[in-house]
């Protein structure tokens, strides 16, 4: 079959590589449909997190139909047609049972790696490195699933692939983001970033009941869709003292909870900013915090500082002082996407949002290189790249 | 070496016993080594830096993290495949060997020693590891006794052979594919609590252990604390070789018990060897199995 494969820093190809196999009775076959490039995709083609090998097939959201499963299986049968979360859980374990379906205990083979350098591992991801499990991606014609009786879910007749492929990722990263605000009546929420988890947070704090929501970023189109679409006012941090005009726009209070959807790689030339590029060129650092410190000083008191960006090792000066000082409170980690497909997908039966918005490119899997390049670069305005093997 | 070889496996004794209370304890371990000094030492010979223990001056700890942030950068400088990466690899070597050797020759220069009052140094090699199995205890124990099971949870272990009611035969997978075997034998057995081993004369590698089977707090499972004291086959140098291969044996017990509570909690131990992925001669070079 043809997959996406990772070379190294901004080199991924597209290979031929042998058709993937059940492995475990709890695997399913998955001959996939549609197929998006994530946000966080774009930190591996960086090259900044570890533990890649070349040859690794990318790809994390994915949907497509039932082609094989394994023989505890029983949920799921040849022809289903599912979408697949990102994050890869047992289902009987302690923390899947409490709902904390990303820090699965058993599903990610590599366990001792990710001890070594976050104490305990999170659950196993798809294409994401082998610190989180070194699983085969889904930017290919076929995925093998693993734990398909606990995972995917079954996508009911009438609705378009590109409608519900983001329920594998980015709608519930948005949407767990705006949740862990805690959003009571009269809120403003602030949105650092307005990539696609970005713009999916701006909808869902207004589908929990936000009073308003402001949106930080610095691409004209990605501040117009923010704007027409989410119905977020916006600040472009390029011409704007983002902390002032939070304050000026929130009354003087800060906004109530602030969401970072930027994670370790922030761009744009405040000093401190400056200074982590210098410090990650030269391997001294390893993410670019500088969002985070944003968010940090700019929240009210008593806020919430929550945050679906990606944070890989060990960010620097973050102002813990006007944490502690304003008692903030904050929640953060990779999304337990299995919470949310259910009701998600009911949203989206019921037109409370239709996740099409977001994409802005479709291409085929051949042209996966390509895609990338657009997409990294934001040529051509590109928010949202689906590819179609 | 030979003579001194059988002194140490027969004084190897177990780490927990009961006490009069029925409540286990830590007893002594102490073995010849401790008796009649480090010049008994079996492998002492095939470490040069063990003979002359004033060569030693990077203390236990520091040494496994020289080792393991060694091996963490030769890893990752391969990967790079650039030539900031081959440096980054020479430095892990660097810092790799030093941690094997227990030598610094830049501690030496400005005579520091972190090894001194390192007394585990002559010991062999002690592991303790706990995990908790959403598992009533019973279910554990009984997995545990039945050690044909064990070949389930390891990938190391090339058969184990059920030779009487408290003994069996292992053969384990060695360095360089030269199998390692031993005969072990059960010295305590309390049904659904605990079972404690020991090794018996002649063994490839002699070992002690005791694995308790705890229930945990309300609704978390099983905790399963196992303690060994292991005598690797060319002491704390076939630890540390043994570690480049993934073969350590605190590492060993580690993911044995993660192999157990998957398969306990899940009835699978997932796999990702036998996945697809891109040709490619570094990825060969380095995981050959992948």
């Amino acid at each position: 079959m043809k997959a996406v494969c990772w070379y190294n820093r901004f080199d991924v190809r597209v290979e031929t590589v042998p058709d993937p196999k059940i492995l475990n009775d709890r695997d399913a076959i998955v001959k996939i449909t549609s197929t998006a490039i994530c946000g966080s995709d774009l930190h591996l083609y960086h090259g900044v997190i570890p533990t890649m090998l070349p040859g690794d097939i990318l790809g994390h959201e994915f949907m497509g139909e039932v082609v094989e499963v394994g023989k505890e299986v029983r949920n799921l049968k040849k022809g289903d047609r599912v979408v697949v979360p990102f994050t890869i859980a047992c289902g009987s374990c302690f923390f899947c049972k409490s709902a904390l379906w990303s820090l699965c205990d058993n599903s990610n083979p590599n366990a001792a790696m990710a001890e070594a350098l976050y104490g305990y591992s999170p659950s196993g991801l798809f294409g994401y490195s082998h610190l989180l499990g070194g699983f085969a991606g889904g930017q290919a014609e076929y995925a093998r699933v693993p734990y398909a009786d606990v995972g995917p879910i079954k996508v009911p007749d009438g609705l378009k692939d590109e409608q519900v492929l983001f329920l594998s990722d980015i709608f519930p990263t948005g949407y767990q983001a705006a949740e862990q605000c805690n959003i009571q009546p009269g809120d403003t929420i602030a949105v650092w970033g307005c990539g696609p988890v970005g713009q999916f947070a701006i909808q869902s704090a207004y589908l929990l009941g936000a009073e308003r929501v402001i949106a930080i970023d610095h691409v004209p189109d990605r501040l117009q869709m923010a704007s027409e679409i989410g119905k977020a006012d916006t600040i472009d941090y390029r011409t704007t003292n983002v902390g002032e005009a939070l304050r000026e726009m929130t009354g003087g209070r800060g906004p109530d909870a602030c969401i970072d959807a930027v994670g370790m790689e922030a761009h744009g030339s405040s000093i401190d900013n400056l200074i982590d590029k210098g410090m990650m060129a030269a391997g001294l650092a390893t993410d670019r915090p500088h969002v985070l410190r944003e968010a940090i000083v700019t929240c009210r008191k008593g806020g919430t500082v929550s945050i679906p960006g990606v944070y890989g090792g060990f960010p620097d000066k973050l102002p813990m002082g006007a944490a502690h000082a304003k008692s903030l409170t904050f929640k953060m980690g990779q999304t337990h996407v299995h919470r949310y497909l259910r009701p998600l997908m009911e949203r989206i039966q019921n037109g409370d949002i239709d996740p099409s918005f977001i994409v802005t490119h479709r291409m085929p899997l051949a042209e996966a290189a390509d895609a990338y390049a657009t997409f990294d670069k934001k040529r051509d305005d590109c928010m949202k790249v689906v590819l179609t093997p | 070496m030979a003579d001194s070889s059988l002194e140490w496996r027969d004084t190897v004794v177990p780490v927990t016993e009961e006490n009069g209370h029925g409540v286990e304890q830590q007893v002594s371990r102490t073995t010849d080594l401790e008796k009649y000094g480090r010049d008994t030492e079996p492998f002492g010979a095939l470490l040069e830096a063990r003979k002359r223990p004033d060569q030693i001056n990077v203390g236990r700890e520091e040494r496994w993290i020289s080792m393991i942030s060694g091996g963490v950068l030769i890893a990752y400088g391969l990967t790079r495949g650039s030539w900031s990466g081959m440096a980054l690899a020479a430095a892990g070597g660097t810092l790799a060997f030093r941690g094997v050797t227990g030598h610094c020759p830049m501690y030496a220069a400005i005579n520091a020693n972190t090894a001194a009052g390192d007394s585990r140094e002559s010991n062999g090699v002690h592991v303790e590891q706990a995990i908790t199995i959403d598992r009533p205890a019973e279910d554990l124990y009984t997995f545990w006794r039945d050690f044909g099971n064990h070949a389930l949870i390891s990938d190391y272990l090339a058969s184990i052979t059920v030779t009487g009611e408290t003994t069996s035969h292992w053969v384990a997978k060695g360095p360089a594919n030269k199998p390692l075997e031993w005969d072990a034998g059960v010295i305590n057995d309390v049904p659904n609590e605990l079972i404690a081993w020991k090794t018996l004369p002649g063994a490839d590698i002699a070992h002690a252990g005791t694995v308790r089977f705890k229930p945990g707090p309300v609704g978390r499972g099983t905790e399963v604390h196992i303690t060994m004291q292991y005598y690797p086959p060319a002491g704390t140098l076939g630890a540390g070789v043994a570690l480049l291969f993934h073969r350590e044996p605190s590492i060993q017990t580690a993911d044995m018990l993660k192999r157990l509570k998957r398969l306990m909690e899940t009835g699978e131990i997932v796999k990702v060897d036998g996945q697809p992925h891109g040709q490619s001669l570094l990825r060969t070079a380095i995981h050959p199995k992948s």
